[in-house]
């Protein structure tokens, strides 16, 4: 940013007002400006010692420090694992276990389903056909009725 | 050996990644520090909680006015920073980043608060210096955090990040999403409600009638 090589007492007031006397708080580019202002205006030079006031009070306010307990809590949040979404929905421990469990009941299901005959597949069993003839009867039954 | 190249050097110290940078450089071994918390560096998580907990603790004691809110304030941001650890932009400024969220936390605070809610910590003074003389420094102290926590909450804000922080303008502004302007107008009329509250103070420390 260039540097204004010129501002008013108007300006010079609002610097003030805004940032204190502390040369560094000003706005880099009007610095060296009101600096100057300052060392040949008695009125600018007065404006400058009433900021100075100022800052003097306002650094006198109390501030705290954080607790050991607090610093402690922090570090060892840190040095927390952080969980992930498997955690999340497995928090007892490796999650290998149950997704291995989980893996070896899905593959049982599918050999099963293959090897293993349909035991409602042949036809012979009583039951079965009994609940058939009994369903067809009924919807014969209902259609004579009409 | 470049900055880059010291930045990558695992066995380095980490007070060595931060020595002497500032600007981009200070924004590159933010990230380096970040990415050791990341993996979990114990001296890492150690080295910013000294060199940035006290920060936003006051930070946040200047805007609540209470010691533990700020502490609470300051434990919620590091948990919140350990868990940016893995994503961390290597654009971003850690204090800037804190400041931000701490800001976020002490309006939620202070937008909660009732306003019959007592202020823990700070005992605030009551309106004037007390009897005129020599005022104790603790006294003198409290007048001013008073004067401080009474002004509205965004002045507060801008005297908070520029005066007691040490923020740049334009860091300030950025924190609070403002102008410069807007912010330099917002730190006019702090402190002259500030000068107007300790007008008295003031002048009974300076002898004056």
């Amino acid at each position: 940013m260039a540097a204004k090589e010129h501002i008013d007492l108007d300006r010079l007031s609002t610097l003030l007002d805004a940032y204190g006397a502390n040369r560094t708080r000003w706005p880099e580019a009007e610095r060296a400006s009101a600096w100057a202002l300052i060392k040949v205006d008695d009125k600018a030079r007065a404006l400058y010692e009433d900021a100075r006031a100022l800052d003097g009070l306002l650094s006198q306010a109390s501030t705290i420090e954080p607790s050991p307990e607090l610093k402690a809590e922090v570090l060892a949040a840190a040095g927390r694992p952080r969980e992930s979404w498997i955690q999340a929905l497995w928090p007892f421990g490796a999650a290998w276990k149950p997704a291995s469990a989980l893996a070896a009941a899905v593959l049982l299901g599918i050999i099963a389903g293959v090897v293993l005959p349909n035991p409602l597949g042949s036809g012979d069993e009583p039951i079965e056909t009994e609940i058939g003839e009994l369903a067809m009867t009924t919807v014969f039954d209902i259609e004579n009725e009409q | 050996m470049s900055t880059q190249t010291a930045l990558l050097t695992a066995s380095d110290p980490v007070h060595a990644i931060v020595r002497g940078m500032a600007g981009s450089d200070a924004r590159a071994a933010d990230a380096e520090l970040m990415r050791r918390v990341a993996a979990g560096d114990a001296a890492a998580c150690r080295f910013l909680v000294d060199r940035e907990l006290p920060a936003i603790v006051a930070f946040a004691y200047r805007m609540l006015a209470s010691r533990s809110d700020a502490e609470d304030v300051g434990q919620e941001c590091f948990l919140r920073l350990w868990k940016a650890a893995p994503k961390w932009r290597p654009d971003a400024k850690i204090r800037t980043w804190l400041h931000r969220v701490a800001r976020n936390l002490c309006i939620d605070r202070i937008r909660a608060r009732k306003p019959s809610d007592p202020i823990d910590g700070m005992e605030l003074a009551s309106n004037g210096p007390g009897p005129s003389g020599a005022l104790q420094q603790k006294q003198v102290s409290r007048v001013i955090d008073t004067a401080v926590a009474g002004l509205p909450e965004r002045q507060r804000l801008a005297v908070a990040l520029v005066h007691f922080q040490e923020f740049s303008n334009i860091e300030a502004a950025k924190i609070m999403d403002v102008s410069v302007e807007a912010l330099e107008s917002l730190l006019a009329r702090g402190r002259r409600a500030l000068r107007g509250a300790l007008e008295d103070l003031r002048a009974d420390l300076l002898g004056e009638p």
